[in-house]
């Protein structure tokens, strides 16, 4: 697993140089690592139990062995105490007693190297026994203590495989908790942050790794002896003994270093060396029995390393003293160690020290040890222990979903193979209707791959595009990055990234900056999932796209507004405030009466245009229509406006066209009402194609006949209105019919002029 | 329909003094309510004007002699609510009151909605005075308004009716407009005054300004069957 580099390896063998690099790269993807893990620890697991039924059994669901009570037979008799075994039918061996010692669940917890031997060489006979039982095809016959006080010979069956269901559940327990261990702390080392971000190692992993292995495989190796029942090859038990007597130790050790080491580091590497040095001088002593044997008995080394152990936590307390974070892993950690591994020295090994029975089962007292790890699983959730990061814990999730899944389908198929056959159709049904839907269901929820489609991926690069603050922006990118590619962490990138590219042979995607975001590392691909391949490449370049296009849009977009808002800001500036004034300086009531009204109309058309809503050449036209003859007939004018064809135009017009026209249309009217003859003023409006005629004709005052065709001061400003909607205005006196008209043709559809 | 009983609000014409006319102004902006207490007062001397700034004054006025008011005139941005509760209030309780809305600009949408909920008029505040009291007037003797802008509001309201569905109030009057009502309408919206409605339909003024009327009334009850249909479909009643 080391940390290949592609950029400075020589090119000299290409074709295994890269070989390499893609093994390199594809061990480093977090899940691969997992996995590889995941299955040493299930082999490991599952060695355990092959070998543990590969043991003979001797009258396999008679004898129960109780601590307390010794052997117990149960079979037609009742339950009696079994004094002794007598080898089959036919066969010449001397009976064998069974003691208390032989039945003890483990050799270590005998008080003398002469009792061990005993046991061992007591094995060899039982194993001898049962060999010869087999051969026969006869069982061994067992001396029970019937409760009259006679005593009497039952048949014990010998079967050269230990048939599952009989093993006891102290097997399964220890079995389970040393699965559960290794799991945990494969997670920690294929989790570990320091693999995938350049981080160290983090301090003290290492020991809680170990001490994970060595609690693990202690608890697969006792599980082999502890619950052989009676018979066991005696070699066989003598190593699964001594390896038991090493790992147990280690998970010691592996406290150990984990305390000097973590969270603070207080006792340098080879302090902690020198310590597994010395205890295993202790175990060697003790194998070979080179020493008293109350000096180097197991429980004397586990007890001196449970007092090392809070010694070091006592004084890791003191070392995180002002470190807060440090202070809380601490806190966890060590009180969860201190009472799992408390319950197990407490109740199994001190007794057993002091020469007394063990007041738990060895087996049972995985229990708490295993509670330790799953303790320390979750409390990294919270405090972060050993700096893993966030990701972590999601992939452990995962894991422990995938786990009770497994767990409840073993469940479903065992129940299922114990019920009977009309329980078992029942619960066929049951299971097909009801659980297979729920698993298939939680299954699709936690691991379904979400590729996001196009309409999502579209509508978060218009989200990142239409955020304005540069902090939501880059939020809003990554977590579309995020959304897209899955990847276990988001970093800013080191370098300047000018085109999106892979980097670290596919564990990592380099993402170019992105308006107010950073150029950013995504690192390991779908949850850790997969490495980063060429056709994400191509994805991150597009969506970089998609997002720079909307970005564009909503520029021109913003622009339009902003031209939009200029515009109504002079009208009410050039209109609304230019009749405010004139109401002002007004000297007589009447103009300033009309001054504020025509403000207040003004207001209005402005108002509605801010308001946006689209209006109608129709509506346009009836609305003037209503608004002028008010004001005519107030000046005493009638106006007559008939229907016409632009009554009946539906065509949509621009507020700077409603505000052109209208104001064209009050200043002729201005003009009429002002300087012409009483009498009725004649409008007429017509719409042919996109062009709007509309005319205005009233009669002609005296004053008027002579004036020229810029008649009134407001003439310049129709005309000048009319052109920048691309029309044409006409004002001029028809002296022949006695009347002034002013007639517009103006295309509907113009853009106005002289706006960028 | 002048044999159908009288619908709350359509009081009969008031002698030309305002004689017995009792009118409440509602409104927050002080010189705006004075303007219109006092000008009605002038206009119609014998009339009584009351006024009030808040939804809650004028609840407190309308509610305690349920019989003072002939008219409201309601703006309906009040500091403390809706004028539309106080027309809304004035329906429900049964009130004899003609609700009217007082409005700077005629295209207002809560103006439509207030009309719809039963007001039985505007009037515009920026007018002159003459203006004010020509407009109410108007509306006192049966000729409500409808600006170009309210017509197409209204046109589009009816056209959006579901027509298969023949909704009635309690007279028995459908809520759907009659060809003539609608053409009436459609006119109106294009700024026509009654005078040339009634010229181009060939038809009185007064017949026009009949089918004004029944134009708003239909407009109210639509719009509470609209309501009704609207809860219906939402499951609230």
């Amino acid at each position: 697993m080391g940390h290949s580099d592609g950029a400075e390896a020589p090119a000299a063998d290409p074709g295994g140089q890269q070989l390499r690099w893609a093994i390199g790269s594809t061990l480093q993807v977090p899940l691969f690592r997992l996995t590889l893990l995941l299955i040493l620890a299930a082999a490991l697991v599952s060695a355990t139990l092959a070998l543990r039924l590969a043991q003979p059994a001797i009258g396999a669901g008679l004898l129960t062995i109780d601590a307390a009570r010794g052997t117990i037979y149960t079979g037609r008799e009742g339950p009696a105490p079994l004094l002794a075994l007598l080898p089959a039918m036919g066969a010449e061996a001397a009976p064998l007693p069974v003691t208390p010692a032989l039945v003890i669940e483990d050799p270590d917890m005998l008080g003398s190297y002469a009792a061990r031997r005993q046991l061992f060489a007591a094995q060899d006979r039982l194993m001898a026994l049962a060999e010869d039982a087999l051969a026969r095809g006869l069982p061994l016959r067992g001396l029970i203590a019937l409760p009259d006080g006679q005593n009497a010979l039952v048949d014990l069956p010998v079967t050269a495989r230990m048939p599952a269901r009989a093993l006891p559940a102290g097997f399964w327990v220890q079995l389970g908790c040393g699965a559960v261990i290794l799991a945990v702390a494969a997670c920690f080392v294929a989790l570990r942050a320091g693999q995938s971000t350049g981080r160290p190692t983090p301090e003290g992993l290492g020991g809680f790794v170990l001490a994970g292995l060595g609690a693990a495989v202690s608890a697969f190796t006792a599980g082999l002896y502890s619950s052989r029942g009676l018979v066991m090859d005696g070699g066989t038990m003598q190593l699964a003994s001594a390896l038991n007597h090493i790992f147990t130790l280690l998970f010691g050790v592996g406290m150990t270093a984990l305390f000097a080491r973590y969270p603070r580091p207080l006792l340098g590497r080879r302090w902690v060396v020198a310590g597994a040095g010395l205890v295993a001088l202790q175990v060697l002593a003790y194998r070979l029995e080179l020493l008293p044997h109350d000096l180097v008995s197991p429980q004397i080394s586990v007890a001196l390393l449970f007092v090392a152990i809070i010694a070091l936590v006592v004084a890791q307390h003191r070392a995180t003293r002002g470190h807060p974070a440090d202070r809380a892993a601490l806190r966890w950690l060590g009180l969860s160690i201190l009472l799992g591994s408390g319950v197990f020295v407490a109740l199994v090994a001190l007794p057993v020290a002091l020469q007394h029975d063990s007041i738990l089962s060895q087996g049972m007292a995985f229990l708490p040890i295993c509670a330790i790890y799953l303790g320390t699983a979750l409390a990294f959730a919270r405090y972060r222990l050993f700096d893993l990061d966030r990701w972590a814990l999601r992939i452990m999730f995962h894991l422990g979903v995938v786990a009770l899944l497994i767990a409840v389908d073993i469940l479903v198929l065992v129940t299922l193979s114990l019920s009977g056959p009309a329980s078992m159709a029942s619960a066929v049904a049951l299971v097909g209707l009801a659980y297979l839907p729920l698993r298939d269901l939680v299954f699709d929820r936690l691991f379904a791959r979400h590729r996001p489609d196009l309409a999502s991926i579209h509508a978060g690069a218009v989200t990142v595009a239409f955020q304005i603050d540069p902090a939501a922006k880059a939020e809003a990118w990554q977590l579309l990055l995020t959304r897209l590619f899955a990847p276990l962490h988001v970093t800013p990138a080191d370098h300047p990234v000018p085109a999106a590219r892979i980097a670290d042979e596919g564990l990592a995607l380099l993402v170019p900056a992105q308006g107010g975001a950073p150029a950013l590392r995504l690192g390991h691909a779908d949850g850790g999932g997969r490495l980063f391949a060429a056709a994400d490449v191509a994805l991150a370049a597009q969506v970089t796209q998609l997002v720079q296009a909307a970005e564009q849009d909503r520029a021109a977009y913003e622009a339009a507004l902003h031209r939009e808002r200029r515009r109504i800001a002079r009208d009410l500036h050039d209109d609304v405030g230019a009749n405010l004034l004139s109401a002002l300086h007004a000297k007589a009531e009447q103009p300033r009466q009309d001054f504020l009204l025509e403000a207040l109309a003004d207001l209005r058309q402005i108002a509605s245009g801010l308001a946006g809503r689209p209006v109608t050449l129709e509506a346009q036209i009836a609305e003037m229509r209503a608004e002028s003859r008010n004001r005519a007939e107030a000046r005493g004018h009638s106006l007559h406006w008939p229907l016409g064809s632009a009554d009946d135009c539906t065509q949509l017009i621009s507020y700077q066209t409603r505000r052109n026209l209208t104001a064209i249309h009050r200043e002729a009217l201005s003009n009429a009402l002002g300087h012409g003859a009483p009498g009725e003023i004649r409008v007429t409006a017509d719409c042919e194609g996109m062009m709007l005629h509309y005319r205005m004709e009233n009669p002609l005052a005296a004053a008027q006949a002579g004036a020229g065709p810029d008649r009134g001061a407001g003439c310049g400003n129709m005309q000048s209105r009319a052109q920048a909607m691309g029309g044409q205005l006409h004002s001029a006196a028809d002296p022949a019919r006695g009347i002034w008209v002013v007639t517009l043709a103006m295309p509907l559809t113009a853009r106005p002029e002289g706006t960028p | 329909m002048t044999d159908r009983p009288q619908a709350p609000g359509t009081q009969p014409a008031l002698p030309h003094d305002g004689h017995g006319l009792r009118a409440l102004v509602i409104d927050d902006n002080r010189e705006t309510r004075s303007w219109i207490a006092e000008t009605l007062a002038l206009a119609l001397p014998m009339a009584q004007v009351d006024v009030a700034a808040t939804v809650a004054e004028a609840m407190a006025l309308l509610l305690d002699a349920p019989s003072r008011f002939d008219f409201a005139l309601i703006d309906l941005d009040l500091p403390d609510g809706s004028g539309l509760d106080i027309i809304r209030a004035i329906l429900q309780h049964g009130l004899p009151t003609t609700p009217i809305v007082i409005t700077i600009f005629d295209d207002d949408a809560t103006l439509f909605e207030a009309l719809s909920a039963g007001a039985q008029g505007y009037i515009l505040k920026g007018v002159k005075t003459a203006g004010l009291v020509e407009q109410f007037r108007r509306i006192e003797q049966g000729e409500p308004p409808i600006s170009p802008r309210i017509a197409q509001r209204m046109l589009a309201h009816f056209k959006a009716l579901p027509a298969p569905r023949r909704t009635e109030d309690a007279g028995g009057c459908p809520a759907e407009l009659t060809p003539r009502e609608g053409e009436v309408l459609r006119l109106l919206g294009k700024g026509l005054t009654m005078a040339e409605i009634s010229r181009h339909l060939g038809i009185s003024v007064n017949t026009c300004a009949t089918h004004t009327k029944a134009i708003y009334r239909k407009l109210n009850i639509s719009s509470r069957a609209e309501a009704a249909l609207a809860a219906d479909r939402r499951g609230l009643i």
